[in-house]
């Protein structure tokens, strides 16, 4: 079984670097090169916050959407050309098949975090940044909404026809995981005004991943990166993955392909 | 029947499932938010709503707060020669006028704060161009 999931995730490694997906790596060092020299005439007095900040929103945001881009396609191409019965007609389970589609997007992805990471702080110690491992833990939590991101790509490619419906679903879940503390307020505001449905609210905030959670590159400056709160969030992000990876499997054991 | 119904494959699946939602809803409740600011939404945004639609919906706080900060410099930087050489021009209305310009610059303030309650660098200038150089004291406060 290991084997099959391991064969099935080192195709998918190969299978992504062959497309050339990893030009987006390009792109983000070319955004950040180019802020690096812009911000520093902007705003001298702020140069590195800048950079770091705008370097790891652009970590964020060229991860999510390398993410939903490879894992939306991934098993909805397959399943359309039907190439999909060659795997599973060998002797791999469905379940197998996805966990290693699954995995082979997280070590993809690792791969572009590491980079993007190391990118990043060449950059920041060119302009004279001190060393700290918070940077280590920002990528770490970036990578824990990038594992849920991807489940839920994989399970919006079962349910939904064509990847572009799939990649909107799922951006829109995106920044909803994020909107979860705005929702929290918003129901407590609709509670205190007298309206009913604010329990609606309230249930959409329990069920969407709550990104927020994660989001430790906003806050780097006053929380601990890594402490008890950081394993809590990324033991909420793993129970959350393989809740939703076995929804996928559920889902994708009943489908008639 | 039912045991062997409970056995099944997809069955087993949903028990695991509901487990392991169970085991996410416990450490939800451990995992506190990132973030103790408050709410974005619980303050009124006079200026730049899209940065705050940014800044909420793709928890990117601090990145607003940079773009903010970089907007206030050129808008504080870009209308300071004018106002120079209108006051040049009307020297006995010197306080007056001084009041008068810059009408945004206590909100562009204001919203850096808000988004970033931890921006010293907007506590220590904001109060500075306000008080100090505009002598709008209230503002300032």
């Amino acid at each position: 079984m290991v084997r099959n999931i391991f064969s099935i995730a080192k195709y998918t490694f190969y299978e992504n670097l062959r497309k050339k997906n990893f030009i987006i790596l390009f792109l983000y060092i070319a955004v950040v090169l180019g802020s690096g020299t812009l911000f520093s005439m902007l705003s001298p007095a702020q140069e590195i916050r800048v950079i770091m900040d705008l370097g790891t929103a652009a970590i964020e945001m060229f991860a999510f959407l390398s993410c939903a881009f490879i894992s939306v396609r991934i098993v909805l191409q397959e399943m359309n050309d039907k190439t999909v019965y060659l795997i599973l007609s060998r002797p791999v389970t469905r379940a197998n098949y996805l966990l290693g589609r699954f995995s082979g997007i997280l070590s993809i992805m690792f791969t572009y975090i590491l980079i993007m990471i190391a990118s990043l702080t060449i950059m920041l110690l060119s302009k004279g940044w001190l060393w700290d491992t918070l940077i280590i833990g920002i990528g770490l939590s970036i990578f824990l909404k990038i594992i849920i991101v991807a489940s839920f790509s994989i399970l919006l490619s079962l349910v939904s026809t064509s990847p572009a419906s799939s990649f909107v679903s799922i951006f829109f879940l995106w920044a909803l995981g994020h909107f979860t503390t705005e929702l929290k307020y918003l129901s407590s505001q609709l509670k205190h005004n007298g309206f009913n449905f604010s329990f609606l609210l309230q249930l959409f905030y329990y069920i969407l991943p709550n990104f927020s959670k994660m989001n430790y590159k906003d806050f780097f400056h006053i929380k601990d990166v890594f402490s008890v709160d950081m394993l809590c969030a990324g033991l909420y992000a793993v129970g959350y993955t393989i809740a939703v990876l076995l929804l996928c499997t559920i889902i994708f054991n009943r489908k008639e392909l | 029947m039912i045991i062997r119904k409970i056995n099944g494959f997809v069955n087993l699946n949903i028990l695991l499932l509901l487990l392991f939602f169970g085991f996410t809803a416990f450490f939800y409740n451990k995992a506190p938010d990132t973030t103790s600011y408050p709410p974005i939404f619980s303050k009124t945004f006079p200026l730049s709503t899209p940065l705050s639609f940014l800044a909420s919906m793709l928890g990117m706080r601090r990145l607003a707060a940079d773009l903010i900060w970089i907007q206030v410099l050129q808008y504080y930087g870009e209308r300071e020669r004018g106002a120079v050489e209108e006051l040049k021009k009307r020297k006995h209305q010197k306080k007056e006028s001084l009041k008068q310009s810059y009408s945004k610059l206590q909100s562009y303030w204001q919203q850096i704060i808000r988004f970033d309650p931890l921006f010293v660098n907007a506590y220590l200038i904001g109060p500075t161009t306000l008080g100090w150089n505009l002598k709008r004291y209230d503002e300032a406060i």
